[in-house]
Parts: structure tokens; C-alpha cells; sequence
């Protein structure tokens, strides 16, 4: 509940107390007399943030992501030919490719605890967190991209809609980035636990999926559905995580 | 123009607008300053600085609430100039915190009125800063608690309860001053 006399009588007070135009002048005067020395230093907007951030994405980490992408007509070549592998068998294949790709992008996020700390130099108005966020955005958007025109052009192929064919490729691709990014969140402290814990979680994820390939012949869409938009949360959570590690901590050596 | 438009120019490198950010705020930095500290010269010297810290960071702002950024810098400088003086040990507040406002532009205004809001100044320089500060913001400014407490580095609780401790002491000088006169 406000008080009102004292409302009133503080606004009266503060509105009544006189501003000496000679002192406001002067401040002015000198406020200006800054402004005019100091050089603009123009910030980049949220896209050219972006863009910087694309940019500096090493380009042996497109190779590598081409690779394991570029890899997967190939892939699906060598085992159309050599095997007799048909419909959802396709999918523990991709499944290695797609977790493959996950892990150069955890190599690539590492780099900034190592050398060439250039591109976080070039970033002041970005603090390491948010430069992480930003370069998996960047790296696995690009990486999601790619998976879904290979599943607009090849879903038929293998007997599947885009759609379905999407999903399955999907989540197995965001489980394994929230499991990379978890791993990398937790590595250094979590140490030997965090990557055996990963390395189990994946294994059994791969595993189960390679041992029994029929799970996507047999489980219904709808459940794929369900485990996709888990993947999303547990990957979008492991992002949060992420930027919060270090959060209000400028990282700025300029 | 908008205070985000503002913004985003200046932290464009269009440095012209900041100017006009100082102009257009600093009746009101001025105002919060003398509150703080009950000098006009000194007040005057701290939105100098206010502005000028915030020059120094208007590149990292990342907030759409301007007055509040501006008004939580200045709160910053206010605490830096006290803790300034008291390393020189020099008193915390002005002597006779009365006969330093000079409220010049009022003659037309009844001699009772100006009395009061000389008691209300003085009363408010003996409350501790982060009443004082509390209840400034909240009752002049008509800021909210939650931009109170973000500006203030507590939870909107806690200023709540600053405003409500302050007014309750203000309350209390008030009349002792009323009842000594």
C-alpha cells in the first residue's frame, strides 16, 4: 500500500527542486565534449552475429560435417549394392552418421579451451556462452538442414513418406547432440563419470538400434513422434545448460 | 524517438545520439543525485558521471529498460562518491542538510510549503542509502519493485520492504520535526 502523503510530498519536492540551467549546460557541454572524442563503436546486430559466427566455423569442420553427410548417399549406396538390407534397416546406419556429426561439433566447441581463441577476440560482444550457443545453432541448424533435404529426396526410396523418414532420422540426431553437449558440460567436472556415462547412453542408443533394427518397422509413428520432441527438449535443455555455465562472465581480451 | 531507437543508434556508432540521451535524462539523473546527496554542485557532477560511465558502456547494454540502467549507474556513482568522502573522513551527509537545498525558484510558493519539503529532503538524507534509494525510485520515479530490486541487485521483496521500512522512518522524522518546530 502506498503511502500517499508521502507520495505527493516527494514528488512535490523533487519536481520543485530547481535545475540550475548554467550547471545542466556545463554538464551537457562536457557530456558532449565525450561524445565527440569517443570513436563509434558499432554493434553488430543479432544476424551479423549470426553470420560472424558462421563464418568462423573452421572450414575442416564443413569438410568433416560434408563428409558424414556427403557420406550418407554413399552409405546408402554401398549397402544397397552389397547388401540386401531394405526399408527401416537403412536407419542404424544414419544413425552412426548423424552421431558421428555430433561428435566433430563437440571437437569443434573444444577448440576454444585449447588455442586459437581468435574468433572469441573477435566476439567482445559475445561472452563464451553465448559464442557456444550461437556456433552449435549455427553447425547443428546447418547439420538438421542437410538431414532433411537427404529425407525429401531419399525417404521414397526406402519406402518411407518424408515425414516418418524425417522423424527417424531426427531424433537419434538430437539425443545424440543433447548427449555430446552434456558430456561437454559436464567432462571437465564430471570427468571419467560424465564420458562413461555418455559413451554407455550412446552405445546403448546405437546398440539397441543396430541390434534390433525392426523397433522402426514395429513401434508406431506416433511413439517416434513423442521421442522426437523428447530429443528436442533434452537438446534444447543441454543448450540452457550450456549458456548457463558461465553466465555474466565477459570474455573479452580486446 | 523511442528510447530502444535511441539506443540501438548509438550502439550503432551513431555516438550523436548519445547526447541526446543525456539531455532527454538529465533532469531526471540530476534529480536522483540530489536526493542522494543534497548538493546541487555535487549532483550536478554525479549525472556528469552517470553519463559518462554509461558512455563507457552503452556498447554491452543489452537491456530495454533504459531510464532504469541509467538510474542504476547513477545509484552506483552515488554510492562511490559516499564511500569516496567517508575514505576522507569526511561526514557521511551534509551539516544542517536544510541550508543546502536552495529551493530558489519558488518565491510564489507559501513559506509553510518550502518548510516542509526542506523537512522531507532532510529527512530523507538521514535515512540509510538503500532506503533512501528505495524509496526515491519507487516514489518518485514510479518504478516497480522487480525494476527496483534488478536495479538495486536485490529480490523485489526485499525493496518492497526497503520502501516500506523507509517510508515507515520518514514517517517518523517527519513528525519529530513537525512536533520540534
Amino acid at each position: 500500500m502506498e503511502d500517499r502523503y508521502l507520495l505527493e510530498k516527494i514528488r512535490e519536492t523533487g519536481l520543485a527542486m530547481d535545475i540550475d540551467p548554467g550547471l545542466k549546460e556545463r554538464v551537457l557541454k562536457n557530456l558532449a565534449r565525450d561524445v565527440a572524442r569517443r570513436k563509434g563503436f558499432p554493434q553488430p546486430g543479432w544476424g551479423q552475429l549470426l553470420w560472424i559466427q558462421f563464418s568462423f566455423v573452421p572450414w575442416w569442420l564443413w569438410a568433416s560435417q560434408l563428409l558424414a553427410f556427403g557420406g550418407l548417399p554413399f552409405v546408402e549406396f554401398l549397402l544397397k549394392r552389397y547388401t540386401a538390407i531394405s526399408g527401416w534397416q537403412i536407419f542404424p546406419a544414419l544413425t552412426v552418421c548423424v552421431s558421428a556429426a555430433g561428435l566433430l561439433l563437440i571437437r569443434e566447441l573444444e577448440r576454444h579451451f585449447s588455442c586459437r581463441t581468435m574468433e572469441i577476440e573477435q566476439s567482445c560482444f559475445l561472452n563464451l556462452t553465448q559464442l557456444w550457443l550461437l556456433r552449435v545453432c549455427c553447425i547443428a541448424g546447418a547439420d538438421a538442414l542437410a538431414l532433411l533435404t537427404f529425407s525429401a529426396f531419399r525417404a521414397r526410396a526406402w519406402g518411407f513418406g518424408f515425414f516418418p523418414f524425417a522423424v527417424y532420422v531426427l531424433t537419434p540426431f538430437f539425443f545424440s547432440h543433447a548427449a555430446f553437449l552434456f558430456l561437454f558440460g559436464h567432462g571437465k567436472r564430471g570427468g571419467l563419470l560424465a564420458w562413461l556415462g555418455t559413451a554407455v547412453f550412446l552405445g546403448a542408443c546405437v546398440g539397441i538400434q543396430t541390434a534390433f533394427p525392426w523397433i522402426y518397422a514395429l513401434t508406431w509413428l506416433p511413439v517416434w513422434v513423442g521421442l522426437f520432441f523428447a530429443a528436442a527438449v533434452c537438446f534444447v535443455s543441454q543448450l540452457m545448460a550450456l549458456y548457463g555455465k558461465m553466465e555474466g562472465e565477459g570474455v573479452c581480451w580486446n | 524517438m523511442k528510447d530502444a531507437h535511441l539506443l540501438r543508434l548509438a550502439k550503432q556508432g551513431q555516438t550523436q545520439y548519445l547526447n541526446e540521451i543525456a539531455a532527454r535524462y538529465y533532469d531526471d539523473v540530476y534529480r536522483f543525485c540530489r536526493f542522494q546527496t543534497g548538493e546541487a554542485e555535487t549532483a550536478a557532477d554525479l549525472t556528469q558521471d552517470t553519463f559518462l560511465r554509461f558512455f563507457c558502456y552503452v556498447e554491452t547494454v543489452r537491456t530495454g529498460n533504459l531510464k532504469g540502467f541509467l538510474f542504476a549507474i547513477a545509484r552506483n556513482v552515488c554510492r562511490d562518491h559516499w564511500r569516496e568522502k567517508s575514505r576522507r573522513k569526511e561526514e557521511p551527509f551534509p551539516d544542517g542538510a536544510g541550508t543546502v537545498f536552495s529551493l530558489d525558484a519558488e518565491g510564489e510558493l507559501p513559506q509553510e510549503r518550502s518548510e516542509t519539503r526542506l523537512m522531507l529532503q532532510d529527512a530523507l538524507l538521514c535515512l540509510p542509502d538503500f532506503q533512501r534509494e528505495a524509496v526515491v525510485l519507487r516514489y518518485m520515479y514510479s518504478f516497480r519493485y522487480h525494476e527496483i530490486g534488478k536495479m538495486t541487485g536485490v529480490s523485489a521483496a526485499t525493496a518492497k520492504s526497503r520502501v516500506m521500512q523507509g517510508c515507515k522512518k520518514l514517517r517518523g522524522l517527519l513528525g519529530e520535526r513537525e512536533n520540534g518546530r
